[in-house]
C-alpha cells in the first residue's frame, strides 16, 4: 500500500468511526463534553499507531480498546467527574416537562448510575450489554479474565439492581411494578 | 445480549432488588445524551489537523528515512570509491613521511628493539581482521596516531546507544533525540503511573531533552503537554523553573507542573514557593519536598522559615518528616553563631516527637548542663517526659537560671516572629 493510500485509508476509517466512538465514550463517561475530549485525544493516539495496527483485530475494537486506555488514563487523572446528565441532557435536547418526568424514570436515571460504577464495572457493563461484544473479547479488550469479566458483571447488576428497585417504580418487597 | 444470567444472582439480598428480566427491561431502555452534529464536525476537524500534526510528526520523519534507505544505497559504491582513494592518498602520504623519518633517525629505529619490527611484521602479514584491507599500509606516523588515539578515547567516552536504538545510527543525533523523547512521551501518555524507568532513554541527553520538551509544551495539545511536563519533572534542571512557574497557571497543567516543580526547584527556590503561599495545601506540598531533600541543605532553608510567622504554622507540623539523620543537622544547628537559628533549631527539635531524638537532646543537655538550647527544645516539645525533667530543674536554682533564659528565648521568639 502506498504511503498516500494508507494515509487515505486510514482518514476514512477513522471518519466512519467517529460517531461509534463518540457513542462509547458517550457511555463510559457520561457526559458528552468529557466523551469529545477523550474520542478527540484517541483519534490521535490511533493516528500515531496506525502504524502498529496489524489487522489482527478489527479496526474498531482497536480504536475501542484505545478509547478504554485514554478513558482510564483521565479516570486515574481525576480529570472525570460524575455529571449530573439531567442538565447535559436537558441542555442538549429541551424536552417538555412530561417528558423530563418520563425520561428521568426510563433514561436519565439508568445512565447516571451506570456512570456510577466503577471504572471497571462501567466498561464491562457497557461492553456487554449495549456494545455487544462477547465476554471474550470483553476480556482481551480489558486485559482481563474471563472471570473477572463475570465478576465485574454481577456486582454493576447487582448495583443496578438495588438501586433500580427504588428509584424505577418497582415494588422493593415483591420485585413488581407498583401501581 | 447479557451472557451467563447465572452469574448475575445477588443472593444477599433475593428480594430487595429487581430480578434479571426487570433489569433487562430497563436497561433495555437506557439513553445516553446523543452528541450533536456539530461535535462530530467539531472531532472531524480536530481529525484532521492530527493529520496535518502527523505528517510532520517524527515519526513520520523516521518512516521518511527509511524509505530514503534506497538513495543511500544509490550512493554506496561511490562513497566506498571515495574512501579508498583518500586511504590510499593517506597512506601514501605517511609512506612518504616515515620513509624520510627513518632515514634520520635510522640508528634509533635500530635500537628501538625487535618489537617495532615485529609489529611492522604484524602489520604487513595483515594478522587482524580489520587489517586485511590494509596490508600495504604503512604505520601511521605519530600525530596521526594520536589523533586517532583521541577518537577512540572520544567514542568510548561517548554514550553508546543501547538496543533500541542501535538500529537508528543511520539518524542524525537529533533525530534520534526527538524519537526519544515522542517514544518517552507516548509511554508516560500511556502509563497510568509514570516512574523513573519511563523517561530512562532521556538521561542521557537531559540537557537536549529539557529543551525538547519544552518545544512540545509549546506546540503540542492536550495530554502530550501534560506528558512533556511531566518528563521534565524527572530529568529537567533549576533552568526550567521559571517556565513551570508560569505553566502552573494552565489549570490543564497545574497538577502536572506542580509535581515538576517539587522535583526540579533547589532547596531555596522551594522556600520561596512556601513563602508566596497562594495556596496552603500547595506550600504544604513545596515545605514536605523540602524534608526529602539533602538534610545537610534542606534544614538551614527550614530554619530559615521557621523564624517567618506565616510559615510556621505550615512547617513545624511536618518536622516529623524528616528523617532520622537529620537530627544530626539539626542539633549541630544548636550551635550556630546565629541565634535566630539556634532557636529554630530547638523549635524544629522540640516540634519533633520521636523518642530517639528526645533522648539525644536529654544527652546533650547532660553535657553541657549550662546551656539553655537543650532546655528550650524540652519547653518547645512539652511531652510527660520534657515535662518531669524541667520539673526536677526547677528544684536546683543554678539551672532555674537557665529555665528562665530559655523560657524568655522562646517567648520571644513567638511574640516577635524573629529572634531576639
Amino acid at each position: 500500500m502506498s504511503e498516500s493510500g494508507g494515509t487515505a485509508s486510514l482518514n476514512d476509517l477513522i471518519r466512519n468511526h467517529i460517531p461509534v466512538a463518540m457513542r462509547l465514550a458517550v457511555r463510559l463517561t457520561g457526559s458528552v463534553h468529557d466523551a469529545e475530549d477523550i474520542v478527540q485525544e484517541a483519534l490521535l493516539r490511533a493516528a500515531k499507531a496506525f502504524d502498529s495496527f496489524r489487522h489482527e483485530a478489527s479496526f474498531q475494537t482497536w480504536l475501542t480498546r484505545i478509547i478504554i486506555n485514554v478513558f482510564r488514563t483521565r479516570i486515574a487523572a481525576a480529570e472525570l467527574k460524575v455529571e449530573k446528565l439531567e442538565e447535559t441532557y436537558c441542555a442538549s435536547n429541551e424536552p417538555s416537562a412530561e417528558s423530563i418526568v418520563e425520561t428521568k424514570e426510563t433514561h436519565v436515571i439508568i445512565a447516571e448510575l451506570i456512570s456510577r460504577l466503577p471504572p471497571r464495572q462501567r466498561e464491562t457493563m457497557i461492553l456487554l450489554t449495549w456494545e455487544n461484544y462477547s465476554p471474550q473479547e470483553v476480556s482481551d479488550l480489558l486485559e482481563i479474565s474471563i472471570q473477572n469479566v463475570y465478576s465485574h458483571l454481577s456486582a454493576a447488576r447487582t448495583f443496578l439492581k438495588q438501586r433500580l428497585a427504588h428509584v424505577a417504580g418497582f415494588d422493593s418487597e415483591t420485585g413488581s411494578p407498583r401501581p | 445480549m447479557i451472557p451467563d444470567k447465572s452469574a448475575m444472582n445477588d443472593p444477599g439480598h433475593p428480594s430487595r432488588s429487581l430480578n434479571d428480566q426487570q433489569l433487562d427491561e430497563l436497561l433495555e431502555s437506557a439513553e445516553w445524551p446523543q452528541p450533536d452534529a456539530d461535535c462530530i464536525s467539531r472531532l472531524q476537524t480536530a481529525w484532521d489537523e492530527a493529520i496535518g500534526t502527523y505528517s510532520a510528526s517524527p515519526s513520520r520523519v523516521a518512516a521518511d528515512a527509511v524509505h530514503a534507505k534506497p538513495v543511500r544505497a544509490r550512493l554506496r559504491p561511490v562513497l566506498l570509491a571515495a574512501s579508498v582513494l583518500l586511504a590510499f592518498l593517506l597512506g601514501r602520504w605517511t609512506q612518504t613521511d616515515v620513509h624520510e623519518s627513518r632515514s634520520a633517525d635510522s640508528q634509533d629505529e635500530m635500537d628501538s628493539g625487535q618489537q617495532t619490527a615485529a609489529a611492522q611484521d604484524h602489520t604487513h602479514r595483515g594478522a587482524g581482521p580489520d587489517q586485511n584491507n590494509v596490508v600495504d599500509m604503512p604505520k601511521p606516523k605519530q600525530e596521526t596516531m594520536v589523533a586517532n588515539e583521541g577518537t577512540q578515547a572520544t567514542e568510548s567516552v561517548s554514550p553508546s546507544p543501547d538496543k533500541d536504538f542501535s538500529r537508528r545510527r543511520s539518524y542524525s543525533k537529533t533525530l534520534d533525540l526527538q524519537l526519544r523523547v515522542d517514544s518517552v512521551l507516548s509511554c508516560i501518555e500511556n502509563e497510568s503511573v509514570v516512574d523513573a524507568e519511563c523517561v530512562e532513554p532521556l538521561l542521557k541527553y537531559r540537557r537536549e531533552s529539557e529543551y525538547l520538551l519544552w518545544q512540545v509544551v509549546q506546540n503540542a495539545t492536550g495530554q502530550r503537554r501534560v506528558a512533556a511536563i511531566t518528563a521534565i519533572g524527572f530529568i529537567g534542571s533549576s533552568v526550567s523553573v521559571p517556565s513551570l512557574v508560569d505553566t502552573m497557571r494552565s489549570k490543564e497543567l497545574r497538577d502536572a507542573s506542580l509535581n515538576a516543580l517539587k522535583r526540579c526547584a533547589d532547596e531555596n527556590s522551594l522556600a520561596v514557593f512556601v513563602r508566596q503561599k497562594q495556596d496552603r495545601a500547595v506550600a504544604t506540598d513545596f515545605a514536605r519536598e523540602l524534608t526529602r531533600r539533602s538534610a545537610v541543605r534542606a534544614v538551614p532553608v527550614f530554619l530559615q522559615l521557621i523564624t517567618v510567622p506565616e510559615c510556621r504554622d505550615l512547617c513545624l507540623p511536618l518536622a516529623n518528616d524528616f528523617p532520622a539523620e537529620s537530627v544530626d543537622v539539626m542539633l549541630a544547628a544548636l550551635d550556630s553563631s546565629l541565634i535566630r537559628d539556634r532557636i529554630a533549631a530547638a523549635v524544629l527539635l522540640g516540634s519533633r516527637t520521636d523518642r530517639n531524638t528526645l533522648q539525644r537532646v536529654v544527652n546533650l543537655m547532660q553535657r553541657y548542663p549550662t546551656r539553655w538550647e537543650p532546655v528550650a527544645v524540652l519547653m518547645w516539645n512539652g511531652s510527660p517526659e520534657a515535662m518531669s525533667i524541667l520539673k526536677r530543674m526547677q528544684n536546683n536554682p543554678e539551672q532555674f537560671v537557665i529555665l528562665q533564659t530559655a523560657s524568655i528565648q522562646l517567648k520571644s521568639f513567638l511574640a516577635q516572629g524573629e529572634s531576639p
